[in-house]
């Protein structure tokens, strides 16, 4: 029996955006929204875990009323239950205040094994969170972890490192900070979605986590989000004129020049 | 773009407003599986001609076909529109995967409409689970459109077996399915029988090759002295042609949801390439007859999208919906083709290609012109109500 925490957030979908050619700007009015692609990879471990060991997986979701979606998907997907956090102040917070207020969560819920994160999120990617919240929380942390394999009081993990796989051993409790490359996350049945919105979800505000609103959110945060641009790549549009010797010559020497090739 | 479109996810909001979040996160959820599961493999189903059955078991799996049926058949029971909207997204992936289970879930409702509380346990809870499939035999040779003018003939003999013999032409599911609904002349008209594949003196041809639904199984049925037991009737002796007729109104909106979705597919694959490609110094989508083009596909998609589900609507509220399905068949079906003819246009020479992967929906689509009903006798079925 394995007690599960898996965090996951609710953000919007990137490949839906649109661009406000006028300022540079994302446009995020009306965007579609998701569970962070790699949060779901999470999740997927998190219920592979329970369905081979027993036990349970309580979701944990950061985000405004609107994260409600994610949350039923996460339960479609398998969580037993599942709390979501949110509260006006929490809102705008970095990273740093993130993991502070999902340790808060987590001691709230009191009895846990292993707590399971994706190791960044496909809007900010900042992978500070999973870390973070283990420091909170002072347990052992491994990230970038692709493979995960429980026995007993023990984990035995892999971690995906740049050259090559690193394994590692460690006692739980412990957080685990999953990679992509872990699985690939189900799509839940019709039958899941529809009977997820049985479980149950509870909400949590700062009051209820024992938070003072001023040290979370946009106040208590380190790091502002001051602007949100779309990076200029203008294209050069050089054309080589001459005989396909001369011209392919020197498109040959731009490009050693440019660092394209070398 | 999201796979499953706003305007299905509009439509679907004002059918159901009490429900529209809950119903539009399924769809939502079915179209992101149908996207990344069902949609890579199509190219290879037109193009080697392999049964999907690999789709289908996938599909099968999500509750696809269990939508409209109640809970105690193994059932989700959803409203008729939530499978129609389905229906809609799987063609637009694959119109062979679609079309072999738009077959076995016509017989679905035939055998949940006219079977009886044993034949629901006994083979319902089986089709509707996916755990085995079905086809649908009425054709034969010398009857398609005028199918009354079948001769397959079933005779209940003293030993209480229906003994069948003849042969049916054009069946979808052929070979790969575990039972088959036939229809077959009696001394009281026409009945429906169940035959199970492994029934000796029940046998099947080679595969007919066809220029779409390539991935889709065809062949020829031939009963010789085939005995089945006098169980296997559906409903009553005597029936038999009333129920294909309705089992057919109900599978005419299938096969105009799998229409409109393929015309969605033809459509979203314009507008990329008409953004991509360039022509005279401008791309494509900034010539008005281009979007002129364009205009006309999504109106006509729209339109038949909603003469659609407004049938599927009818249906599920226990409606009269035949003419309705009628009119959605022949306006979705013509409208695909069209749609598509316009795709392929504006690909120019590259449409025409292999290469491409434009024209697959062009022969997908001429098949919804004609199965389950030709659009000419679409015209005469709703013309006879104008002249009734
Ligand atoms: C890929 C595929 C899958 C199929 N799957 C199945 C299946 O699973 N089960 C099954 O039972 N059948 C199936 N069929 C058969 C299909 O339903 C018939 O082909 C169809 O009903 C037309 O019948 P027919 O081919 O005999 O054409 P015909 O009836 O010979 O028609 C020929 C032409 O004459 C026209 N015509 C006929 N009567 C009239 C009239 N009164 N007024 C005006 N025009 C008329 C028709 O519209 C058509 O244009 C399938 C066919 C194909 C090609």
């Amino acid at each position: 029996m394995v007690e599960i925490i898996v965090c996951f957030k609710h953000v919007v979908d990137e490949s839906e955006l649109k661009v406000d050619r006028a300022n540079n700007k994302i446009n995020f009015e009306g965007a579609k929204t998701k569970i962070s692609d790699d949060d779901k990879n999470a999740i997927e471990e998190a219920v592979r875990l329970k369905e081979k060991n027993g036990g349970t997986v309580i979701g944990l979701c950061l985000g405004k009323a609107d994260a409600r979606k994610s949350v039923k998907e996460a339960l479609a997907m398998g969580c037993d239950k599942a709390r979501l956090l949110s509260d006006p102040a929490f809102q705008d917070g970095d990273a740093i205040r993130t993991a502070y207020v999902l340790s808060q969560a987590i001691k709230r819920i009191g009895k846990y094994d292993i707590i399971i994160t994706a190791t960044g999120t496909t809007d900010v990617y900042s992978g500070i969170v999973g870390p973070a919240l283990a420091e909170f929380l002072e347990i052992p942390q491994a990230t970038f972890v692709s493979k995960v394999a429980l026995a007993g009081d023990k984990v035995t993990l892999d971690r995906l490192m740049e050259e090559g796989v690193e394994t590692v051993e460690c006692d739980l409790p412990l957080l685990i900070a999953v990679a992509r490359e872990i699985n690939q996350p189900r799509f839940p049945t019709l039958i899941q979605i529809m009977s997820a919105g049985k479980k149950e979800v509870v909400e949590w505000k700062a009051s209820d986590l024992g938070i003072e609103a001023s040290t979370v959110g946009k106040n208590g945060s380190l790091v502002q989000v001051t602007s949100t641009q779309v990076p200029k790549s203008a294209r050069k549009k050089i054309l080589f004129e001459g005989s396909a010797s001369e011209s392919s010559e020197r498109l040959a020497d731009a490009l050693l020049k440019e660092g394209v090739v070398n | 773009m999201p796979f499953y479109t706003e305007d299905q996810s509009k439509i679907i909001s004002n059918l159901f407003p009490e429900r529209a979040e809950e119903y539009n996160q399924l769809l939502e959820s079915f179209g992101d599986f149908v996207e990344k599961e069902i949609l890579p493999t199509a190219r290879t189903i037109d193009k080697q001609g392999i049964f999907p059955k690999e789709n289908m078991d996938k599909i099968f799996r999500q509750g696809f076909t269990n939508i409209p049926y109640p809970q105690d058949l193994e059932g989700l029971g959803l409203p008729y529109p939530i499978y129609i909207a389905c229906m809609e997204l799987v063609g637009k992936a694959c119109a062979s995967t679609a079309i072999s289970l738009a077959i076995h879930g016509t017989v679905c409702d035939g055998l949940y409409r006219f079977g009886n509380r044993e034949q629901h346990e006994k083979y319902l809870k089986d089709l509707i689970t996916g755990r085995k499939l079905a086809a649908f035999g009425l054709t034969e040779s010398n009857a398609g459109s005028d199918a009354r003018a079948m001769t397959t003939q079933a005779i209940l003999d003293s030993s209480g077996h229906w003994k069948i013999n003849g042969s049916k032409m054009y069946i979808t599911n052929s070979a790969k399915a575990d039972y088959y609904f036939v229809f077959a002349k009696t001394d009281k008209g026409y009945a429906a029988i169940l035959v199970p594949n492994e029934t000796q003196g029940f046998s099947w041809g080679s595969n007919i090759t066809k220029m779409g639904l390539r991935g889709s199984s065809l062949m020829g049925l031939n009963f010789d002295n085939v005995l089945v037991p006098k169980e296997n009737l559906v409903g009553e002796n005597g029936e038999g042609f009333e129920y294909a007729k309705k089992m057919l109104f109900g599978g005419r909106i299938t096969i105009a949801a799998l229409s409109v979705g393929i015309a969605q597919a033809a459509l979203e694959k314009t507008i990329t390439y008409s953004k991509e490609r360039e022509a005279f110094g401008k791309h494509l989508s900034e010539f008005e007859i281009t979007r002129a083009k364009v205009a006309d596909m999504m109106t006509e998609i729209h339109g038949a999208r909603l003469m659609t589900y407004y049938a599927a609507l009818l249906k599920g509220r226990e409606q009269d919906f035949g003419i309705e399905a009628c009119e959605a068949k022949l306006y979705a079906t013509e409208m695909a083709l069209r749609v598509c003819n316009h795709a392929i246009q504006i690909h120019g020479g590259y449409g025409y290609t292999d290469e491409a992967d434009v024209h697959r929906h062009w022969r997908d689509a001429k098949l919804m012109t004609i199965g389950e009903g030709t659009s000419e006798i679409m015209q005469v079925i709703i013309s006879g109500k104008a002249f009734e």
